[in-house]
């Protein structure tokens, strides 16, 4: 199966600090992928390489079968990106900066920006500078799916947005990949945030991958225990080797286990 | 609040306002102490300590204000009584100061003078208040204006007031210190504070005035462009829309913003300067003409400065000064632009275009802007020579060309220079951005590399003007062109390299 994109022994350092630590991945095409991780856990970082925005310090990245350092015009078009904090040019009105985007592509969605305008509730005639912060999310949303991408990055999208739309959006997204076929990596440091709709997932941590594996996996794997003892004989704390979280007490206990006995 | 914590607010404020202390301290010291005279020098001290505390104040002022509208800043007790004494406290010191410049001047001593001062302190501080007004339109309404204006008819008069502040020193002692106070307590009430913006205001309300009128009105005209394609002249297009866009022919009325604001900013540094020794315009132009451009029968010998002042001679004197003051213009005209004329794409976008394209489009866009720059430049020239020329009733002269073109020569050469900082160190300036005063306090790259550009560049002039002088103007053009060739070499290879090899976030 073709990869979307692949990561080899990649590291970063910005100035002193290494962002990412001997980072190696590869994801198939036509999977959505969950990249997980803590604030800080860089994962903003690894989506820009895969964008190209960033160059490794060392390591390889490929993105669409292409070093993501030499990503051409073919390439770049075939990718959208929704930045976590996005600048977009405020003097314009929402129609003026979809007009202007629609410029960079040559296929357009217009059927589809209007569609994403109503069910997303923007107001085409505002100016960018009056929109809150979670409508213009909506709109760089917008702005990177309206030319089909193959490769679609999505850096914390829901942060943003209030439970209803969360939720109309990640049905969305499902319906858009269905249609399209492509590859869709959503970075969260929430996990239920993007459960429904991820069926890969990536956890980042202090700049290095921790797990990268199929949700489905992950749930027959990785579990979370509530356990009690009336007579307060839990030991304090719990040692067994699948246990890898303990928080509670000798009557009490919340326990994260992997690949415990059934 | 205490003094040391002032001092921490206002250190990055202080960076803006230091290079302007040192423009209007070199005026005032070059040009006094090279003319010791006692009318000038009751003059000289007058201004320096009206002119001064107003900097101070309006330094004082805007720190105070971005100290208001930081998030929750409203809850904190008593914050903006607290404020009453360091920033009453500063205003003294600052007047203080103020006297002890007018007397290292020369000038006579007298309580009134100390008044003036604080009467400049004050009008600083009214004048950075206006930004913080609700009513974003306020800011630009008469009552705001009224600060500033203040400040340069107390300058115009200077003779006038100086004659009052030594004639009756007590009663102007205690109005000027009283009305200080009474707008101190005024300015810094918690009730008045209440009209102005809060913090959660701040950030959506514009903070400059290109802001304001953009979200006045209409946006200007529409993107009708098709499919940009890879074409680069294109996307150097799309780059001068996002950063002109709003309005119709919007570098085109940037550049004629430039070019007609220069000769206000060089005219009232000539007017200055003149104003210190000689209270008319007349001889101020006169003096702004030797300043800007060397007649001919003048690119002789040098005339050192100790000569000059054995010999006072106006020519001799200002043909060292004029140097300088031509090249800091050459200079800040090279590197303003920059900033402000900038038709660089956005940072951080992911254009369709590769790090090979990016930097083709980098680096003719900037071409462009060298156009525009240089554009902006030679309409400068031609209204400033226009000006000093019409004292002679003349409105043109050929005289003022060889040095106009070799200028816009030089400029051309060292441009790369500048946008090499713009390219490196500049995050996306212009005017649209909100907060773009706090954005430009909080570049040390520009801050730490300006200067030694500056000074290498005036450096550079002085060799060029003062040691070397063309015999004709095509012999300076040629050398000219063959620097501008090899710094057009080494920026495009720096540009390449820059996208090649970097990070585009």
């Amino acid at each position: 199966m073709k990869q979307a994109f692949k990561v080899r022994n990649l590291t970063k350092k910005l100035g002193t600090t290494t962002a990412l630590d001997n980072v190696s991945l590869s994801i198939p095409e036509r999977s959505v992928v969950g990249l997980i991780g803590r604030n800080g856990a860089v994962k903003t970082t690894l989506l820009r390489h895969l964008a190209g925005l960033y160059l490794p310090t060392s390591g390889e990245c490929f993105t669409l079968r292409c070093p993501s350092g030499t990503l051409g015009h073919e390439e770049l078009s075939r990718i959208g990106v929704v930045h976590q904090e996005g600048s977009l040019l405020d003097w314009m009105t929402v129609e003026q900066h979809l007009r202007y985007v629609s410029s960079f592509y040559k296929r357009w969605d217009k059927q589809l920006q209007e569609r994403l305008l109503r069910e997303l509730e923007l107001d085409r005639s505002k100016k960018i500078s009056t929109l809150s912060s979670g409508n213009r999310q909506k709109l760089e949303i917008a702005m990177a799916v309206c030319h089909h991408p193959d490769l679609l990055l999505l850096d914390e999208p829901v942060a943003s947005m209030d439970p209803i739309v969360r939720e109309q959006f990640l049905l969305f997204l499902l319906e858009l990949f269905r249609e399209d076929e492509n590859t869709t990596v959503i970075s969260s440091h929430l996990l239920q945030d993007v459960e429904k709709v991820v069926d890969w997932v990536v956890c980042l941590d202090e700049g290095q991958i921790r797990v990268s594996a199929p949700l489905d996996e992950l749930r027959e794997s990785y579990a979370e225990w509530m356990v009690t003892s009336s007579a307060g004989t839990l030991p304090e704390p719990i040692n067994d080797d699948f246990v890898l979280q303990h928080e509670g007490n000798r009557f009490e206990a919340h326990v994260m286990v992997r690949g415990a006995p059934s | 609040m205490n003094l040391y914590a002032l001092f921490r607010l206002l250190w990055c404020p202080a960076r803006i306002a230091t290079p302007a202390g040192i423009v209007l301290g070199g005026v005032f010291v070059s040009a006094t102490l090279l003319f010791v005279n006692i009318d000038s020098a009751d003059r000289a001290g007058a201004l320096a300590a009206l002119l001064f505390p107003a900097l101070a104040g309006f330094v004082v002022g805007q720190a105070v204000g971005e100290l208001e509208l930081c998030s929750f800043s409203g809850t904190l007790p008593g914050l903006h009584r607290r404020l009453l004494s360091p920033v009453g406290l500063t205003g003294f010191v600052g007047a203080l100061a103020a006297v002890g410049l007018h007397i290292t001047l020369g000038g006579s001593y007298g309580p009134g003078i100390f008044g003036l001062a604080a009467l400049g302190f004050t009008l600083g501080l009214a004048t950075a208040t206006p930004y913080l007004l609700a009513d974003p339109s306020a800011r630009f309404a008469a009552s705001s204006l009224f600060p500033p204006v203040a400040i340069v008819l107390a300058a115009i008069f200077i003779d006038r007031i100086a004659s009052l502040c030594q004639a009756q020193p007590i009663p102007c002692f205690v109005v000027s210190v009283a009305g200080a106070a009474l707008y101190l307590w005024r300015r810094l009430d918690p009730a008045v504070a209440k009209t102005r913006l809060t913090p959660a205001d701040a950030a959506s309300v514009p903070a400059s005035y290109g802001e304001i009128s953009a979200s006045a009105g209409k946006t200007g005209p529409s993107w009708d462009r098709p499919y940009l394609g890879t074409s680069t002249a294109n996307w150097i297009r799309a780059g001068e829309h996002e950063n002109f866009g709003r309005k119709r022919l919007g570098l085109l009325r940037m550049i004629m913003l430039h070019a007609l604001l220069g000769p206000v900013f060089i005219g009232a540094l000539a007017w200055s300067w003149g104003m210190v020794q000689k209270n008319t315009m007349l001889e101020s132009d006169q003096i702004l003409y030797w300043l800007l451009f060397v007649p001919p029968g003048h690119a002789t010998p040098l005339v050192s400065a100790a000569v000059a002042l054995d010999e006072p001679s106006l020519p001799a004197i200002f043909y060292w000064l004029g140097a300088l003051w031509f090249g800091f213009l050459v200079a800040a005209s090279t590197f303003e632009p920059v900033v402000t004329l900038s038709i660089s794409l956005r940072r951080g976008w992911l254009y369709p275009l590769s790090r090979t394209h990016l930097a083709r489009v980098a680096y003719r866009g900037g071409l462009m802007q060298s156009a525009a720059a240089l554009g902006s430049m030679a309409i400068l020239y031609c209204l400033l020579a226009m000006l000093s020329l019409s004292i002679a009733g003349q409105w043109f002269s050929y005289d003022f060309v060889p040095s106009f073109v070799l200028a816009l020569a030089l400029a051309f050469v060292l441009m790369p220079a500048a946008q090499w900082t713009g390219l490196k160190h500049l995050p996306q300036l212009t005017f649209a951005q909100k907060s773009f005063r706090v954005a430009l306090w909080k570049l040390p790259g520009a801050w730490l590399g300006a200067p030694p550009l500056f000074a290498l560049t005036v450096g550079i002039l002085l060799v060029l003007w003062r040691l070397w002088i063309p015999a004709t103007l095509f012999q300076g053009l040629i050398i000219l062109a063959g620097l501008a060739v090899i710094s057009q070499w080494i920026y495009r290879r720096a540009v390449k390299a820059h996208f090649a090899h970097g990070d585009l976030v």
